[in-house]
């Protein structure tokens, strides 16, 4: 239940949950009464010592249960281990098919498209650096030049109430919601 | 400016839509996430949009290590930021529901869950959406303008980060696994 109500919220439940009378009658009720029922006619079934007095063989019959729960030990890697340990066998089994069957067939192709996909991705990565950079250094360099202005310092400042006002209002929303569920 | 809202508003109601017809429950698991503790939330959200950066780098560095996987760089940087982009997404959906459902919890007319996690996912979009169309309206105002439209800046972003948090804490936790697991 705490994982519905917090703390505070779940005390009093459980001091009125403990004052709550017991059940009536006791839980012996039904036994105290079925040791008073007699059912005319039925024969009295022998206790284990009186049937092994009449019959020395007879041993009682074994009682069924439920094997005892042997308690296991969670052996499961983490997610992140197993996409890195998953990432390196897959890498290394590509690496070894593709250069086992360019040496078997034909060594040009390999250096052909090593050199085509090597240079492009190459070409992409430092252009995507560079892209990045730009625009964090203009993005910088603008906010720094707006922040010393009067819009610039109403606009800084509305973003303050934004943030301090969303994460207000998402609290709110978060109990409102809960209760309401 | 309106078409952008407008264009937003489509894109976020069809993945919403989709989302609760084959992930109803998982939404619902993120829902809980934030609803046990939004600030948890906003943290692990900040955490992880830190996090973005050094996990593209190590997605090259892993494929970096082979021949092969060089070439495979630029498809995995592009997978990275697709899945970045997709859990921020369900993170916005679930605070846009989470918002509703605050809102509309009053009200008791639908008949399923399924019916109230819809209404209510419709009218946290709707607010959130009618707070862009206000900036949208006021954007060529001297001085209003940009300051609501850092406002509304401000309340998306939290309302992402703490989605993007509260999904990244759920996986972490381990509790879509077990979900699925119970189901």
């Amino acid at each position: 239940m705490t994982d519905y109500f917090p703390e505070e919220e779940f005390a009093p439940i459980a001091k009125a949950m403990k004052d709550l009378p017991y059940f009536a009658p006791s839980p012996q009720f039904a036994d105290k009464v079925m040791a008073h029922v007699r059912i005319p006619g039925a024969v009295q079934v022998p206790a284990v010592a009186d049937r092994r007095s009449v019959q020395p063989a007879w041993s009682a019959p074994i009682e069924r249960r439920s094997p005892t729960p042997v308690p296991q030990t969670n052996y499961r890697r983490s997610i992140p281990a197993r996409i890195a340990a998953a990432s390196l066998v897959a890498s290394i089994g590509v690496t070894m098919t593709v250069v086992a069957l360019v040496t078997l067939f034909d060594l040009n192709l390999f250096v052909l498209i090593s050199r085509i996909f090597g240079q492009s991705t190459m070409t992409f990565l430092a252009s995507l650096v560079t892209d990045a950079t730009a625009t964090a250094t203009a993005t910088a360099s603008s906010g720094a030049a707006a922040a010393g202005t009067a819009t610039g310092i109403a606009v800084i400042g509305s973003f303050a109430a934004g943030a301090v006002a969303a994460t207000a209002a998402l609290r709110a929303a978060a109990t409102a919601s809960r209760k309401a569920a | 400016m309106f078409g952008i809202v407008i264009g937003w508003l489509v894109i976020v109601a069809l993945i919403g839509f989709a989302l609760m017809a084959f992930g109803a429950d998982k939404l619902q698991i993120v829902i809980g996430t934030m609803q046990r503790g939004v600030g948890k939330s906003l943290g692990s959200g900040i955490i992880g949009q830190l996090a973005i950066l050094p996990g593209a780098v190590a997605v090259c560095a892993l494929l970096a290590a082979t021949l092969v996987g060089i070439l495979l760089i630029p498809l995995g940087l592009m997978a990275f930021m697709f899945a970045v982009a997709g859990i921020a997404m369900f993170g916005f959906v679930a605070v846009a529901t989470m918002t509703g459902a605050a809102l509309t919890g009053g009200s008791k007319r639908d008949e399923t869950p399924h019916g109230a996690m819809l209404r209510s996912f419709f009218t946290g979009t709707a607010v959130f959406m009618a707070m862009w169309i206000i900036v949208a309206v006021f954007y060529r105002v001297p001085l209003l303008g940009p300051m609501l439209e850092s406002f509304a800046s401000a309340v998306t972003f939290i309302a992402a980060t703490t989605g993007f948090g509260a999904v990244l804490l759920s996986w972490w936790r381990g509790e879509f696994k077990q979900a699925s697991t119970t189901l």
